[in-house]
């Protein structure tokens, strides 16, 4: 690299655009506990819109992204007006204009920070400026069209943008979902939809690498709407006509494709502000100048710049103020971070009939559900453990989501088909109310029906997740044996109740040398893997003799699959999808009791372990 | 070919390798998940946790080497080609008095004025009817819980 020719430019402090920046970021995505938990924030602060690109799926965002509310809105046209989400687009257009895309969008950083790594890059041309008109095409088309005529001819809520497009929404959303290990399960639901999106991200962030701000030029419907209003906005890079001469160095050095300053393609980043010899142009808020010629750091120390920078720092600490203080309510404080869990609400009959079956209580894949009560919409009273001895199939649901909409006639047409069924699908405490209008009209007679509220919270009882729609289904004991975010069909919804129904998990014991019931798998079509390895337990005593009949279960996040009882060796050998499997004690011959908080894992590499069970009278 | 372009093409390259084994990752998973699902196992996933970390691994000295090849171009100041240059096609620019006359003006016309003023008005309108008609619980009802179908999820 001895031949390397570099820049003169050496890495200097940030500009004020790029703290802005961050700051912003940083304040939609003050809920960082998110993060950690895997939780996305659900207060009432969602109601608001940010000015920015942000996914209010990402697990930091405390308020809604405008694009994805505006098509939510087109989407509910049908019986409400959107005139919400349309006054905040106006009113965010008319005071900010594309300012928005220059200062106030997470998603316009990331997009110059991946231009910032050092490659060859395309210049902006004719070509560029004519592909820019293909974010007035993609907002026409997916962001209106879409979301209104399956909205208003299909009653199907299809957000065109988020679901086919929007990269934020990839990254943000559900990247930012499935890095956390605690949402393990999402990545069972991941299918084409995500594979199309992921290429789409990968390809887009790839051009912007390349192409100054390849999304933001040619994609982004948000910024296509502020464009809109960058002309009469109060706030923009604004020229003084006395001054300028028209030499149109500003529209040579500007990166974007404008063809004059302020067009609709101009975000107001301010680079032509220094560009511009005849210190014509400035960045102004209404009559402030925010940049301008005689605010850069070697202007002339005038009383009134001096007064000036004086105002920003006095800005910059309210803004870091407000900054701390959003940290610490969005992470601390808020009450919507209250999340109820199974424990606290189990009674000592519960914890006793656990403890007799072996099963710790939870909604996890071989738990005992915990028990609560609720009203339904018909008036009656549904108490979980007046279902046992019936296959119970929990779903959560809400009104704005779609897949939770399209798979709800699944439950209907398999409770008219097994009427043993008990289903209580129950909607999100959010827009509860519009759920009971909604349901009026769709003779869905044989489901049970029931709103969530804050004062009620099923959903935190049972430790819903915030990802809709979910399932969990009990066997006959009351046991889970399926729990999973992602819609279902009919064949798979069938397939898992009848796997429910033949589960013995929490059955009264039967001699050590029965045989389990009818295959006692957690899914039928674990069988039917085509590769498959070998995993396999040993028990043995504390003195390692084995423990011949003892029968395990091997639970992903999703399934349990019961073993046969152990041979002669104490052996369990079982052929298993490759994945990591939490082993559980099923059944043990008489005399002998499974450890307490038993956590054994195996898996994902075919492999054997060892299972030390105590035998009774044993000092523990 | 001096070091600097050398340096350029090396690195993007190496963003066009990651790029493309990111996208094929997922293709990939998503082509055997697709067939095992055919061949009748339904609920087979086509994405763990660990098939992910499986296909990713081998992209990370990759990544590491584009990142590190970032951080000391930025610190020996390597420029990308073209980046910050200015325009050359004079098919984007217009003549003076055209570009004076187009661009935004210091202070508003008064017909500016007066539209900004009516969208301001129109806006504040807007939000009021919106919160009472319901607008402002949809769109907290869509931010509560996850849009999986937004995200890509489902």
């Amino acid at each position: 690299m001895d031949k390397m020719e570099t820049g003169k430019r050496k890495i200097s402090r940030p500009a004020s655009r790029r703290l802005v920046q961050l700051y912003a970021a940083l304040l939609y995505n003050a809920h960082l506990k998110g993060f950690i938990d895997g939780h996305i924030y659900s207060g009432d602060v969602k109601a608001l819109c940010v000015p920015g690109l942000n996914c209010y799926s990402c697990p930091g965002a405390v308020a809604s992204c405008p694009l994805g509310a505006l098509q939510n809105a087109l989407n509910a046209a049908g019986h409400t007006t959107p005139w919400y989400v349309l006054g905040i687009l106006a009113l965010f257009g008319v005071v900010l204009g594309r300012t928005v895309c220059g200062w106030l969008c997470p998603f316009g950083l990331i997009q110059e920070l991946l231009h910032k790594i050092p490659t060859p890059k395309i210049r902006k041309s004719a070509a560029t400026r004519k592909l820019s008109y293909l974010k007035y095409v993609i907002l026409i088309v997916f962001v209106i069209a879409l979301p209104l005529f399956y909205g208003l001819a299909k009653g199907v809520i299809l957000p065109g943008f988020c679901k086919y497009i929007c990269p934020a929404g990839t990254l943000e959303g559900a990247v930012g979902i499935l890095q956390n290990p605690a949402n393990s399960s999402s990545f069972f639901q991941l299918k084409a939809l995500f594979t199309n999106k992921w290429v789409i991200m990968v390809l887009l962030g790839l051009a912007c690498v390349f192409c100054y701000r390849s999304f933001c030029r040619f994609i982004c419907p948000l910024g296509a709407i502020y464009g809109f209003f960058n002309r009469f906005a109060l706030t923009g890079v604004k020229v003084n006509p006395e001054r300028c001469n028209g030499c149109g160095q500003c529209v040579v050095k500007c990166p974007m494709d404008v063809t004059h300053v302020g067009d609709h393609e101009c975000i107001s980043c301010g680079k032509c502000v220094g560009v511009c010899a005849q210190g014509a142009i400035s960045l102004q808020a209404g009559r402030i100048t925010l940049k301008g010629p005689e605010t850069g750091r070697n202007a002339d120390p005038a009383p009134v710049i001096l007064k000036r920078r004086k105002t920003g720092k006095i800005l910059w600490a309210i803004a870091l103020a407000v900054l701390l203080f959003a940290l610490a309510w969005f992470n601390l404080v808020e009450p919507a971070l209250q999340r109820g869990t199974p424990s606290a609400a189990v009674t000592e009959t519960e914890t006793e009939t656990a403890q007799a079956l072996g099963l710790s209580i939870g909604t996890e894949v071989g738990c005992l559900a915990p028990d609560f009560a609720t009203e339904l919409l018909s008036g009656d009273t549904f108490r979980l453990s007046s279902h046992r001895g019936q296959v119970v199939i929990l779903n959560f649901w809400a009104i704005t989501c779609g897949p939770c909409i399209e798979e709800l006639p699944y439950y209907e047409q398999l409770k008219t088909a097994y009427p043993d069924v008990e289903i209580l699908a129950v909607h999100h405490k959010a827009g509860a109310g519009k759920a009971k209008d909604f349901l009026a009209d769709k003779g869905w007679d044989h489901l049970d029906f029931a709103l969530d509220s804050k004062e009620k919270g099923i959903l935190a009882l049972l430790n819903a997740s915030d990802a809709m729609p979910q399932t969990i289904i009990l066997n006959k004991q009351g046991v889970v044996t399926y729990n999973a975010q992602m819609p279902l069909t009919y064949e798979k919804l069938e397939a898992l109740y009848q796997s429910a129904l033949t589960d013995r998990t929490g059955a009264p014991a039967a001699a050590p040398t029965a045989k389990p019931a009818a295959a006692s798998f957690g899914l039928l079509t674990m069988e039917s893997v085509s590769v498959q390895r070998d995993y396999a337990v040993t028990v043995v005593d504390e003195s390692g003799n084995p423990v011949p009949g003892a029968i395990l279960a091997f639970c992903t996040n999703i399934a349990c699959r019961n073993s046969e009882p152990a041979d002669e060796n104490g052996r369990i050998a079982m052929k298993l999808n490759p994945d990591k499997y939490h082993v559980q004690v099923i059944e043990l011959p008489e005399g002998f009791t499974a450890p307490e908080n038993l956590e054994l894992y195996i898996g994902p590499e075919p492999g054997e372990a060892t299972l030390t069970v105590e035998s009774a009278g044993s000092p523990k | 070919m001096t070091g600097r372009r050398v340096f350029l093409i090396v690195q993007a390259v190496l963003c066009a390798l990651i790029a493309g084994l990111l996208a094929a990752a997922a293709l990939s998973l998503y082509v055997d998940g697709a067939q095992r699902q055919a061949a009748g196992d339904l609920f087979s996933p086509m994405y763990t946790r660990e098939k992910v970390g499986e296909k990713l691994t081998p992209i990370l000295p990759l990544f590491f080497c584009s990142l590190g090849m970032t951080v000391s171009g930025l610190l020996l100041g390597v420029q990308g080609e073209n980046q910050g240059r200015p325009l050359r096609d004079e098919r984007l620019l217009r003549s003076q008095s055209d570009l004076r006359a187009r661009a935004v003006h210091q202070t508003a016309a008064p017909r500016e004025l007066y539209l900004r003023r009516a969208v301001l008005a129109v806006a504040a309108a807007l939000i009021i009817a919106g919160i009472f008609n319901g607008g402002l619980t949809d769109v907290l009802a869509k931010g509560a819980a996850i849009c999986m179908e937004c995200v890509g999820l489902g």
